[in-house]
């Protein structure tokens, strides 16, 4: 029943991933960068896509496979034949480098876990929790500019939404898909202090450090989106378009040891987004993709935001291994890349994708590896740059829970 | 099967290095990106200010004592002490006091038997109740110094105490009602903090006179037994009952020009068994040696509780602002915000640095952090007695009115003889509609110079407390309030003639500063008491400095806007802080904590009547975000 057909033993890899990467990590968060100081902003946008399509150059919107949710395109699901769910797991070094020094961190983060029940009718319904939005930098200067006072900067969090799709196919060829997502914002920026340091002061020596000046934003906001699936023996083609939203923000700030009940409330604006894409089969085992989006970020609000937008191609050979063959040629394989005008500081970031796709037992179980090489900023611009190693994993698990396979029309 | 396995195998095996490298490259803290947030406004150049603010001017100041959580019940912390003072020095006069509980009433006939025909004696005349002390010998520290303080051209041999007694008896009493009798007439007999009490006490129903060694009491053989023959009198008029005694032995003040005072420690409760000898007794029997050794011979001070029933009351007659040890009275400097800030201000303005934008409105300042603060006190010549340093500490706390905790102030009332007014109210906490309890004072006039202050709640009547107080004088009261967690309401009473004056607060975010010290080189807090002696009074010190950190943090914190906050600094003594550091095992010195009490005096010094302190400062400015 359900879930229990990925069996335990489909977890141990997995866990040994965890297990070596989440202690060793240095916070729950992803991908460092100095985007994230922004206040203008809301951190860096993470990648709603699965580590099948980041695999394919972060493409394949209109790629339809038979099983597993699809954050950016919620409508293909429409097609899948069984209920599914899937959880995506990050790990990534960040080389940033200025002028004067460079520094690598390592992070680890579950950027996703979604789900997707079947039905007795062609209706899926969706529901799936995002990290949309990330904060991961801290500071602290080499040298002090002040010799007494150490201090340093860190700010942490981000955007998540929670989501619910329903997504209809009443006609093989075409799936709809409507959606409603809840944003909830959790975000926090940390000034620190040290005092203590100066040994060679008594009184200094025997202070006490400025901790966790921190200012919090907590922000909800929601939006709709609808999406459309069209698909043919040979391509697809999809697109996805979400309305704008207002978040409504509360900050607060606090330090510790010290009382304070400032709070103040604001309206911060996310815009619209669209998204499209196309996939060519050339044989039954190979997939061709290219996704195009665009968010409508103006400098109404901030000369530091702008438009954004991405492009991302990629390809996938799927072994074509039956039951009794090897199981390397059961694997998929998949190669992309891809460049992003990000909507911070006309930052631009391109990247170079790889990844495999292993089947685990018969049922349409996956295990997804996917692995990002990145980089974006300039030191003439940005004043930085960063080189950045994405790994990311996606178990993908069917099941025959809920309803068994619809008979179409 | 195996196939599938061991290509998931291999491929998370190789996920498992990837992940495992990813892991292992990092850096560390992040130090790149700093010219990009200094562009974007995220500066991270501030600069730690650092002046002295010399002679700041007091607002008010004031002493109390630690612990005087019930001014009715005082003396409670010395309920059942390791050891009691009695005697006279310089300002100090101390009185010890110990409840007996006789329930064997077989020991009045036997050992009176046993006297009778020991000693050939035929009448009651003859005394059989004898008082014993000793000084507990298992500690020599400090010992050598107190023995020292005993000048030889002036103390006398010997010290005269009255010995007053009061003792009642189970006639006609059920044993619980002989049991409630006991609570009670222990409440009343041994809590009460001083002779003013005794005025409303009956008469004693016996007073007998004792002589006790001076020189004798720090000697190696402490031990001194002291007959009351006016007590065994007494008491034989009645042998056939319990008997429940209760001793004070008060020094008897010789005249004006006497310098022969002494103060004297002896055991109070050292504990049972082995310690006996050590705790006062009352010994039955002529035949009664300096320590009896039978039990039945022998009684201990009674069980009140978890202890045991001695205590003493320890007076100053000297000037009302100076700091005391022994009593562990503290002196309270207040310090006005706005006084303090106009001073910052000043100072910045000296040192070329622009100052922070004061806030004007809200509840709370965050214009400044406070990483380290130290505020001096000036002091005039303490007199330390044995010579030991002493070991002080900062508390601080805001002085704020009950009913607006934000806002500083001091409430003043004034209650007419004969009186009650209600003057504080208790909330539920977060519904300051929903009143817990209403706090009133009474005020009555017992005789032309006592009077007495009732404190009443109007629902948890368990706090209720009286008071006595001789009239103009002045006295401090602090009570403690159901949901106001440490803090505690603040009173200073004076006593008029027809009227009493009340000024009272409420203490807001009450704290204790640190003691310790961190040693630069270790990094470590410094536990070496000689080490940390710098730190300590000590003889011929013009000044005393604490640290006073949080005080400060809390000051600059709150803005109260309109009305100034006060801000109560207390230099008070650590429990015990008599420091003798003179004690050397073998070649090393081995510093440790007196355990008698020690009785000092650190007067501040005053000029015209007037307290200034220094403050030491470090502020971080503290960006607006």
């Amino acid at each position: 029943m359900g879930f229990t057909s990925i069996r335990t033993r489909h977890f141990l890899p997995m866990l040994a991933i965890l297990a070596v990467s989440g202690p060793g990590s240095h916070s729950l968060f992803a991908e460092t960068s100095p985007l994230s100081a922004l206040n203008e902003g809301f951190g860096l946008e993470v990648s709603g896509y699965n580590a099948r399509e980041r695999g394919m150059g972060e493409a394949g919107l209109a790629s339809v496979n038979r099983q597993g949710p699809s954050i950016p395109n919620p409508s293909k699901t429409a097609f899948n034949e069984k209920t599914s769910f899937s959880a995506t797991f990050d790990t990534d070094v960040d080389w940033l480098q200025d002028e004067t020094i460079s520094n690598r961190t390592t992070s680890f983060v579950i950027p996703d876990i979604a789900l997707n029940f079947q039905t007795r009718y062609p209706v899926n319904f969706g529901l799936y929790y995002r990290q949309r939005f990330h904060r991961n930098y801290s500071f602290t200067p080499p040298v002090p500019a002040a010799a007494n006072a150490l201090e340093s900067y860190t700010t942490e969090g981000g955007l998540y939404e929670l989501a619910s799709t329903l997504a209809y196919s009443p006609k093989p060829f075409l799936a709809l898909a409507l959606g409603y997502h809840l944003l909830i914002g959790r975000e926090r920026t940390i000034n620190d202090a040290l005092f203590s340091q100066n040994t060679n002061n008594e009184d200094l020596g025997n202070s006490e450090d400025l901790k966790g000046d921190t200012i919090s934003i907590r922000s909800s906001g929601a939006y709709p989106s609808i999406s459309l699936t069209i698909r043919q023996k040979t391509f697809a083609i999809g697109a996805m378009a979400t309305l704008g939203a207002t978040l409504d923000r509360t900050k607060t700030r606090t330090i510790t040891s010290m009382i304070s009940k400032e709070t103040s409330t604001s309206e911060r604006d996310l815009p619209w987004t669209l998204q499209a894409g196309a996939s060519y089969k050339p044989a039954s085992n190979q997939t061709l993709a290219m996704d195009a989006s665009f968010e409508a970020w103006d400098d109404s609000y901030s000369p530091l935001l702008n438009p954004a937008y991405r492009l991302g191609a990629g390809y996938e050979f799927q072994g074509p291994g039956g039951v009794y063959e090897p199981y390397y040629r059961k694997i998929a394989y998949r190669g992309g890349l891809g460049f992003e005008k990000l909507y911070l500081d006309e930052t631009d970031t391109y990247y170079l994708t790889m990844g495999s796709g292993l089947p685990l037992g018969r049922r349409g179980n996956i295990l997804d590896f996917a692995f990002k090489y990145g980089h974006r900023g300039s030191l003439e611009n940005s004043l930085w740059t960063e080189d950045f190693i994405k790994l990311s994993v996606s178990l993908t698990g069917v099941s025959v829970w809920g309803q068994p396979i619809r008979k179409r029309p | 099967m195996f196939k599938h396995l061991r290509a998931v195998g291999a491929t998370a095996v190789a996920a498992f290095a990837a992940a495992a490298l990813t892991s292992c490259i990092s850096d560390g803290p992040n130090k790149t990106g700093g010219v990009f947030l200094a562009q974007h406004g995220i500066l991270l150049q501030d600069t730690l200010f650092h002046f002295t603010l010399k002679h700041l001017p007091v607002d008010t100041f004031w002493t109390s004592e630690a612990a005087t959580t019930r001014l009715g019940d005082p003396d409670i912390r010395h309920l059942g002490d390791a050891y009691l003072l009695a005697g006279r020095t310089g300002d100090f006069s101390a009185e010890s006091r110990m409840s007996f509980e006789i329930s064997d009433t077989s020991m009045f006939d036997t050992t009176l038997a046993a006297d009778i025909a020991a000693d050939s004696i035929q009448d009651s005349t003859a005394f059989w109740l004898s008082l014993y002390f000793a000084r507990p010998s298992n500690s020599t520290l400090g010992l050598k110094e107190l023995a020292a303080t005993l000048d030889s051209n002036r103390t006398r041999d010997t010290l005269k105490f009255e010995v007053q007694s009061w003792d009642s008896t189970s006639n006609n009493m059920s044993g619980e009602a002989w049991v409630q009798k006991l609570g009670m007439w222990n409440r009343q007999y041994l809590y009460r903090q001083d002779t003013a009490a005794v005025g409303v006490l009956p008469e004693p129903f016996a007073r007998d006179t004792i002589s006790i060694g001076t020189r004798k009491a720090f000697g190696a053989d402490s031990t001194q037994k002291q007959k009351l023959p006016n007590l065994s009198r007494r008491m034989l008029q009645k042998p056939g009952f319990k008997h429940f005694v209760h001793l004070r032995i008060v020094p008897i003040a010789g005249p004006n020009s006497d310098s022969g005072a002494a103060m004297l420690r002896f055991g109070g409760w050292q504990g049972d068994d082995v310690n006996v000898r050590k705790n006062p007794l009352l010994l039955f029997g002529n035949q009664a040696t300096a320590y009896a050794n039978t039990v039945k011979n022998r009684l201990q001070p009674m069980a009140v509780g978890s202890v045991r029933a001695v205590n003493y009351s320890l007076r100053y007659d000297g000037p009302r602002t100076d700091i005391l040890t022994g009593k562990q009275r503290g002196l309270h400097v207040v310090l006005d915000r706005a006084v303090v800030l106009d001073s910052i201000d000043a100072a910045l303005l000296r040192l070329g640095k622009a100052k922070q934008t004061r806030s004007t409105d809200g509840e709370f300042d965050l214009s400044y952090f406070v990483p380290f603060a130290k505020i001096t006190l000036p002091l005039d010549k303490p007199t330390l007695e044995g010579g030991f340093p002493l070991e002080m500490q900062l508390t601080t706390a805001q002085d704020s009115l009950l009913g607006d905790t934000l806002k500083g102030g001091i409430r003043i009332d004034e209650i007419p003889d004969g009186s009650t007014k209600t003057i504080w109210k208790t909330y539920e906490p977060g519904h300051p509609e929903s009143v817990l309890d209403n706090v009133s004072l009474s005020y009555r006039a017992i005789d032309a110079d006592l009077r007495m202050v009732l404190l009443r709640y109007s629902k948890d009547s368990s706090n209720n407390d009286t008071i006595y107080i001789h009239r103009e004088s002045t006295k401090e009261w602090i009570a403690s309030l159901q949901g106001y967690g440490k803090s505690y309401l603040s009173m200073t009473l004076e006593a008029g003639s027809s009227s009493l004056t009340v000024r009272s607060y409420l203490t807001v975010r009450p704290e204790t500063e640190k003691n310790s010290f961190i040693d630069p080189e270790t990094g470590k807090a410094n536990t070496d008491l000689l080490e940390l002696k710098k730190h300590f009074v000590k003889t011929g010190d013009t000044s005393l400095t604490l640290r006073a950190t949080h005080g400060f943090q809390h000051l600059m914190n709150r803005t109260a806007t309109g009305v100034s906050l006060l801000q109560d600094f207390t230099f008070i003594p650590v429990g015990s802080p008599a420091l003798d550091d003179s004690v050397a095992i073998g070649s090393k010195n081995v510093p440790d904590k007196v355990p008698y009490p020690v009785l000092s005096v650190i007067p501040p010094k005053l000029d015209a009547g007037k307290l200034q302190v220094d403050v030491e400062l470090y502020l971080f400015p503290l960006k607006a975000r």
